[in-house]
């Protein structure tokens, strides 16, 4: 009886969110007790009118083991929500809904407020008890609460886009990750095209400072919102969005080709230029981005793209500029300097 | 089971630290039938010998042994840690220490960072401790460390492991609450001339901090930052809230009786940083700025004002603490409205 109170103190013990997820649906399949056949983690994916099912983590007695999927796919290709009842039902409700059949399904929503964007799938041969359904509930909802906090630890609180906190790490799996893609690349070769590269790109607001002098830090803050929801709106879900302070943003983004992330960035730097911000009018944005390198550092990669961001910035703005293009047409001198580490604190 | 459960997921739910540490209280406090009668939380403060317990979450105690009113005045009303040799001992092993005769008791070392123990978790029983219930307990504590854990990660600064920014504003308006709560003890002439108990907002500029990174890099940078975080901490007081506020700012939010102790406390942190030794960079010296917490006081505006002391600071010489309720009433600063006073926090 004791030992959920123990296995729940190991779940609040991570901080990574990809483990922390294995870590849940494994606990819930355990304390199904035999009667849970396989878990699921949902993501809810797409557009607010076209919610698609992400599957990040699965546990069934056949695998004994969590999976991951790739996110790296088009979410287009993925299943729409409002082909599972249960699951809309569950999402729309904000509580748990079940499915007859065999075999039956229970859908549990993560948190408490709507929209939900995480929700829990349940199979088993028989109805699952209440009782044990009340516990699950419980686990599900302790996870809530450790994701929230996680949340309030990475995440900024104006914009409630990621702040510096996590970048190091994620920097890191992203370059991780591109290594054993080449090692593993005959495993799952659709998955994970093998030209797939990350960008780190850098936005900065055009002369936001006078956007501050003139009409003050609340309508500057309203500003460095919307930018943010435009963010959002414009990168995929799997690009990661940040804001690094003042205004100043950050995006690790994983794409195919150069084309394609000049393409993600060139449209934002479009969806800014013809918003109109309220008081404001329009603001502009100057975008550097630069490829991840084999061994590189997050300071390093982000000095690259800032540098063209400062080149953005005294050509005119409101421009997406690639560092290596710069580069190879000879606009600006690659450094050597192996030193070249940023103060991320 | 559904009990525990919903217990932990009401702690998981919690931002307080003070609210966290009484669920804690309270999750143990479950066990009454088990035999547990009296649980205490308590922090220890103060240095080497002379570490003391401050309590800070009881249940079933008859009466705490110390105001907390007291203890913001005079701290030295503690108990010592070694006077209490099952505390002394889980603090010192870092391991459960359990009484071997009446009366019965459990105290559990709480980590705070890695193989430092900074809390105790101390369990009175009217029978002696089942491995069960040492067993239910050590997971409680665990979720508690662990809750505790995340929001340190969240509100601490990574490199020097001072409070980030998230937190500045709810300490601000606690802080402000308790001033607030008790105007009646504090004549008005008195407050006036800062010469009563209050809170002060200090922040803290290491002057040519940028020539450090230039001229010996940002390894040789942190490091100073790092340096300076530890000064900090052994020269204010386990109430009073230190922050990195990012580069080389930092934020003291603190209380003392007076407007002459606030100064003292920043004065004794300058000169120490002065005769300091920073590895390779020699000699640095900070500038400090404060300003007494006001009524209907923001975060943004007494940021605001301390920071005007600092740039006063700075203008004048640098190395030194400026008041900036005292350049106002020297006419050496012109009074601001609050209103234009508005830092961005975020």
């Amino acid at each position: 009886m004791e030992e959920i109170v123990n296995q729940l103190a190991d779940l609040s013990s991570l901080r990574d969110r990809h483990t922390l997820d294995e870590a849940l649906v494994r606990l819930l399949y355990l304390n199904g007790k035999g009667a849970i056949g396989a878990v699921r983690m949902l993501r809810l994916v797409g557009e607010p009118d076209d919610l698609r099912c992400l599957t990040c983590a699965e546990f069934d007695a056949k695998k004994m083991a969590a999976v991951r999927q790739s996110a790296w796919k088009d979410w287009r290709d993925l299943p729409p929500l409002t082909r599972f009842p249960a699951r809309l039902a569950a999402r729309n409700q904000l509580q748990t809904a079940l499915k007859p059949g065999e075999p039956w399904i229970a859908v549990v929503p993560v948190g408490e407020v709507l929209p939900v964007s995480t929700l829990l799938e349940l199979e088993s041969a028989r109805p699952v008890p209440a009782d044990l359904m009340r516990v699950l509930e419980g686990i599900v909802r302790v996870y809530a609460n450790l994701e929230s906090l996680l949340d309030y630890g990475e995440k900024d609180a104006l914009t409630e886009l990621l702040n510096r906190k996590s970048f190091d790490g994620a920097f890191l799996k992203a370059a991780v990750e591109l290594t054993s893609d080449v090692d593993l690349s005959h495993v799952d070769r659709r998955a994970v095209p093998a030209q797939d590269a990350y960008w780190l790109a850098v936005i900065d607001i055009d002369f936001f400072k006078r956007v501050n002098d003139n009409f003050g830090h609340l309508i500057g803050d309203e500003v460095l919102l919307l930018v943010a929801r435009l963010m959002r709106a414009n990168f995929r879900f799997h690009d990661q969005l940040y804001r690094f302070g003042g205004e100043e943003f950050v995006i690790l983004m994983r794409c195919a080709s150069q084309d394609d992330a000049e393409g993600a960035l060139e449209r934002f730097r479009r969806m800014v230029e013809g918003h109109v911000f309220p008081q404001v009018g329009s603001i502009t944005v100057s975008s550097g981005y630069a490829m991840l390198r084999n061994d590189d550092t997050p300071g390093a990669a982000f000095d690259r793209a800032d540098k063209a961001v400062y080149y953005a910035k005294a050509h005119g703005r409101n421009q997406v500029v690639s560092y290596q293009k710069l580069v190879e047409s000879g606009e600006l001198i690659e450094e050597v300097e192996v030193t070249k580490d940023i103060d991320f604190f | 089971m559904k009990k525990l459960v919903d217990g932990l997921v009401g702690m998981s739910r919690l931002r307080d630290r003070d609210a966290l540490d009484q669920a804690l209280v309270q999750l143990v406090g479950q066990h009454a039938e088990e035999g547990v009668e009296a649980i205490q939380l308590v922090r220890m403060v103060g240095e080497n010998e002379d570490r003391r317990c401050l309590t800070l979450a009881t249940q079933g105690l008859k009466a705490p042994a110390v105001a907390q009113s007291q203890v913001w005045e005079d701290w030295t009303l503690l108990p010592h840690l070694v006077d209490d040799a099952l505390r002394l001992q889980a603090a010192t092993t870092n391991t459960l220490v359990v009484s071997k005769s009446q009366p019965w008791r459990v105290v559990f070392p709480i980590e705070q960072t890695l193989g430092e123990v900074g809390l105790l978790l101390d369990v009175s029983a009217n029978r002696p401790f089942s491995a069960d219930l040492l067993d239910a307990l050590g997971s409680a504590v665990q979720n508690y460390r662990n809750l505790l854990g995340l929001l340190d990660y969240g509100e601490k600064d990574a490199l020097t492991e001072l409070l980030n920014r998230k937190s500045f504003d709810g300490a601000f308006f606690k802080a402000a609450q308790i001033r607030h709560a008790q105007p009646e003890l504090v004549q008005p002439e008195r407050r006036a001339s800062g010469d009563a108990p209050g809170h002060w907002l200090a922040v803290l500029d290491i002057d040519h901090f940028k020539r450090v990174n230039d001229n010996f890099g940002h390894l040789i940078g942190d490091e100073v930052l790092l340096l300076l975080a530890r000064l900090m901490r052994g020269n204010f007081r386990f109430h009073d809230q230190l922050y990195r506020f990012g580069g080389e700012e930092f934020v003291i939010l603190m209380r003392c009786p007076s407007a002459a102790d606030a100064l003292i406390a920043l004065e004794r942190l300058r000169h120490r940083v002065e005769g300091h030794a920073f590895p390779q960079v020699g000699h640095i010296t900070v500038s400090v700025g404060f300003a007494s917490l006001q009524g209907n006081d923001t975060p943004g505006a007494a940021f605001g004002r301390a920071d005007q002391a600092v740039y006063y600071a700075k203008e004048h010489g640098r190395n030194q603490c400026c008041s900036y309720d005292q350049l106002v009433q020297t006419g050496a600063l012109a009074q601001t409205k609050t209103e234009d006073m508005d830092v961005d926090l975020f």
